[in-house]
């Protein structure tokens, strides 16, 4: 017969009960050792057995309020077995070191193939749902603030050449297959230099260090070509949403929302699915030059003049370079862009 | 799995000893197994699961933690802890969107929250001590709403007014609020913490700063000192720029560092403050964390943890967790068999009931 020692509480004052638990045919008896209560005979059914959790002190609870604490060891376990109790699936799952195994390996499964397929599909499906409109509210409220910053200045270049420049695009406007409406801001914006940006709801800034760097306006129509592809695959909301959602699960990860450490991995992250963007927005946007009988070579050479520019030891027509980062370090190796480019014009 | 400690015979009539330790039973690696399964469940299961995830990780630490030979328990419902959970999320998410759309509701959504904040620190308090018990007996809370605004706004925002010089009052007054409207069953804890020990934590905290902070003014004008140099014979003003973008990154991390190196710092000391001047009835409490050792156990865990991408996680918070139990220790002026629960009249007076009812738990 298997029996074990507790110690009983009522629920009403923390005063111990020394008691004997014996398994009998049919169920438990309970005995009280000093004898100041009957002996009493539970259902197994009464007995509520607490999750072991690896824990020294296993908890039971018993009809009325009343638990009792028991040592959680072999005389235990000889206990359980002779009065027929059965672990739950998740202490049993828990219990097993080739099934704690088998968890890390799926949820390392389930993160890849979420980073790699999953988040992109799920950023997509939501960027395409959302209304223009509200997008564009994002875009009016972003411009706003680089406006008011010290990032973004006024144009200096010539109305003329800025009329040139909106004349050589509209082409490319009118003809990407979409109604959504696209405005071209030209801003000044020494501590950019000279780049091009595509604004999650349609809006794209070229700064004036572009078009200098540029040798004709069709070379400046071709970076644009480039950044409509990113706003046709809505790159800018994607990305926001997709860099949203990992800061998230970083944070999770680590248990720690405001760290360096979450911004250091997020960035480190999301910079695999930019270069993913930067060749559609590539592919889409040869794809336009080249519907309207231009090269995709124009796109290349502006790629080429646009590393060289952002080189710390750049060519003398380099813009002042700023402490704001590399605007190509989260494309992918120019040489590889520009070759693939080279290959859509032949 | 680790052996188990052996408990204090059963039948023997219980020890009057001086010193009562709270013990800890746990283990990274048995916890390693907890979190791991609490973690794919959530996965598979889109957050839902996470709620009974954390009734499952509170209840291997609380179960672990022992106090004279019983294991504390932890009670909470999973329903109720999703149903919290859920109205967070969506209270924060639609206040984001509000604010995303007219910059204006940013300023109302931060009163809002200054108001809710106490709100959601009463409730989540009063929902943790009422789902916790030892021997049978639940704890309980029973602080004000407006107490709370007190010690997490009021205060918080006359030590910014006063450039921090206030701050330790506001510490102080949070630890008085944890104790003060905590009890165990019928018995109520008490505190006497006054500020002037607080404060002398904050020197403290100055003092290390000031000398931390010298040592690295110095480091930076022996290794940056020669760059002006080289900037003045004519050396590309680029590079000069670079060195000088390289100190800000330098200075930056520093001040990151030692606000991490701050916050378990003044921790610890505040734990064995308001430890040591608090009681339970005629039992007393002693706390004698090593701020040193625990701001490295802190700094330590955070370093692994990062190394091993993660999977050091449950080995940190148990070693952390362990720490803190061990140190503590509780004084008891007689035995501990003597606690009530409170009866059933008497907790409706308290408002238990409603507590129960209605409580949600709001996170933290």
């Amino acid at each position: 017969m298997a029996a074990i020692r507790a110690r009983l509480f009522d629920g009403h004052s923390s005063r111990p009960l020394p008691v004997r638990l014996s398994a009998v045919a049919g169920g438990v008896d309970l005995a009280v050792l000093d004898g100041s209560a009957p002996r009493e005979r539970l259902a197994p059914a009464d007995l509520h057995w607490h999750e072991p959790l690896g824990r020294a002190v296993r908890r039971v609870d018993l009809p009325g309020g009343r638990h009792c604490e028991v040592v959680s060891d072999d005389a235990l376990a000889a206990f359980l077995r002779a009065t027929g109790h059965r672990e739950s699936g998740i202490t049993v799952w828990q219990r097993s070191g080739l099934r704690v195994a088998l968890a890390i390996g799926l949820i390392l499964a389930v993160g890849l193939v979420g980073y790699r397929w999953g988040l992109p599909l799920a950023a997509r499906v939501v960027a395409q749902a959302l209304p223009v409109a509200a997008v564009q509210a994002i875009d009016a409220q972003l411009l706003q603030t680089l406006d008011g910053s010290r990032l973004l200045g006024p144009s200096e270049l010539a109305p003329t050449r800025i009329a040139a420049i909106e004349a050589e695009v509209a082409p490319l406007i009118a003809d990407r297959g979409s109604a959504d409406p696209v405005r071209l801001h030209f801003r000044k914006a020494p501590a950019i230099g000279a780049n091009a940006f595509a604004l999650p709801g349609g809006d794209i800034v070229v700064t004036d260090a572009l078009v200098t760097l540029a040798p004709t306006d069709a070379h400046v129509a071709a970076v644009v070509a480039h950044e409509l592809g990113h706003v046709a695959h809505r790159h800018g909301l994607r990305n926001l949403i997709q860099a949203s959602v990992l800061a998230a699960v970083v944070g999770i990860w680590t248990g720690d929302f405001s760290s360096l450490a979450t911004a250091g991995a997020t960035m480190v992250l999301s910079s695999a699915y930019s270069r993913d963007f930067e060749h559609e927005a590539d592919a889409w946007g040869a794809a336009l030059l080249a519907r309207h009988g231009r090269s995709p070579a124009l796109l290349a050479t502006m790629l080429t003049r646009l590393e060289r520019a952002h080189r710390p030891d750049g060519a003398a027509d380099t813009p002042r370079d700023g402490g704001l980062g590399d605007y190509l370090s989260s494309h992918p190796a120019t040489a590889e862009r520009i070759e693939r480019l080279n290959r859509a014009a032949q | 799995m680790n052996a188990p400690t052996p408990l204090p015979a059963f039948d023997v009539p219980p020890r009057h000893p001086d010193e009562l330790p709270f013990e800890f039973s746990g283990s990274g690696g048995a916890y390693f197994k907890i979190w791991i399964v609490n973690l794919l469940l959530s996965i598979l299961t889109l957050g839902i699961y996470s709620a009974w995830a954390k009734v499952r990780r509170e209840r291997y630490f609380m179960g672990n933690t022992l106090l004279d030979g019983s294991a504390f328990e932890y009670h909470a419902d999973p329903v109720k802890i999703l149903k919290g959970r859920l109205l967070v999320m969506a209270a924060i998410i639609v206040l984001n969107i509000a604010a995303e759309f007219n910059p204006l509701l940013n300023l109302v959504v931060m009163l809002l929250f200054a108001v809710l904040l106490p709100w959601m620190i009463s409730r989540a308090l009063r929902f943790r001590a009422h789902n916790t018990s030892w021997r049978g007996l639940r704890f309980g809370f029973d602080g004000l709403t407006w107490e709370a605004a007190k010690a997490w706004v009021l205060w918080p925002i006359a030590g910014v007014l006063s450039l921090g010089l206030l701050f330790p009052v506001a510490l102080a007054s949070q630890r008085r609020y944890l104790f003060k409207h905590l009890r165990f069953g019928q018995a109520e804890f008490e505190i006497d913490l006054p500020v002037g020990p607080v404060y002398r934590v904050f020197g403290r905290v100055a003092l290390l700063a000031l000398v931390l902070f010298g040592a690295l003014a110095v480091g930076g004008y022996v290794l940056f000192g020669s760059v002006d140099m080289a900037g003045m014979s004519g050396a590309a003003g680029q590079e000069r720029q670079a060195m000088i973008g390289m100190a800000i990154t330098v200075v930056v991390l520093a001040f990151y560092v030692g606000v991490a190196l701050v916050a378990p710092y003044v921790s610890a000391h505040l734990a064995n403050l308001s430890f040591n001047r608090a009681n339970l009835q005629n039992h007393g409490f002693f706390s004698d964390m090593v701020p040193g050792r625990y701001v490295w156990i802190v700094l330590s865990n955070w370093l692994l943890t990062a190394l091993t991408l993660g999977l050091f996680r449950p080995f940190a918070v148990v070693r952390l967790w362990r720490y803190r139990v061990e140190h503590l220790a509780l004084l008891p002026a007689g035995t501990l068999t003597a606690f009530m629960a409170v009866q059933a009249e008497e907790a409706r007076v308290i408002g238990e009931e409603a507590a129960d009812l209605l409580d949600v738990d709001l996170g933290f």
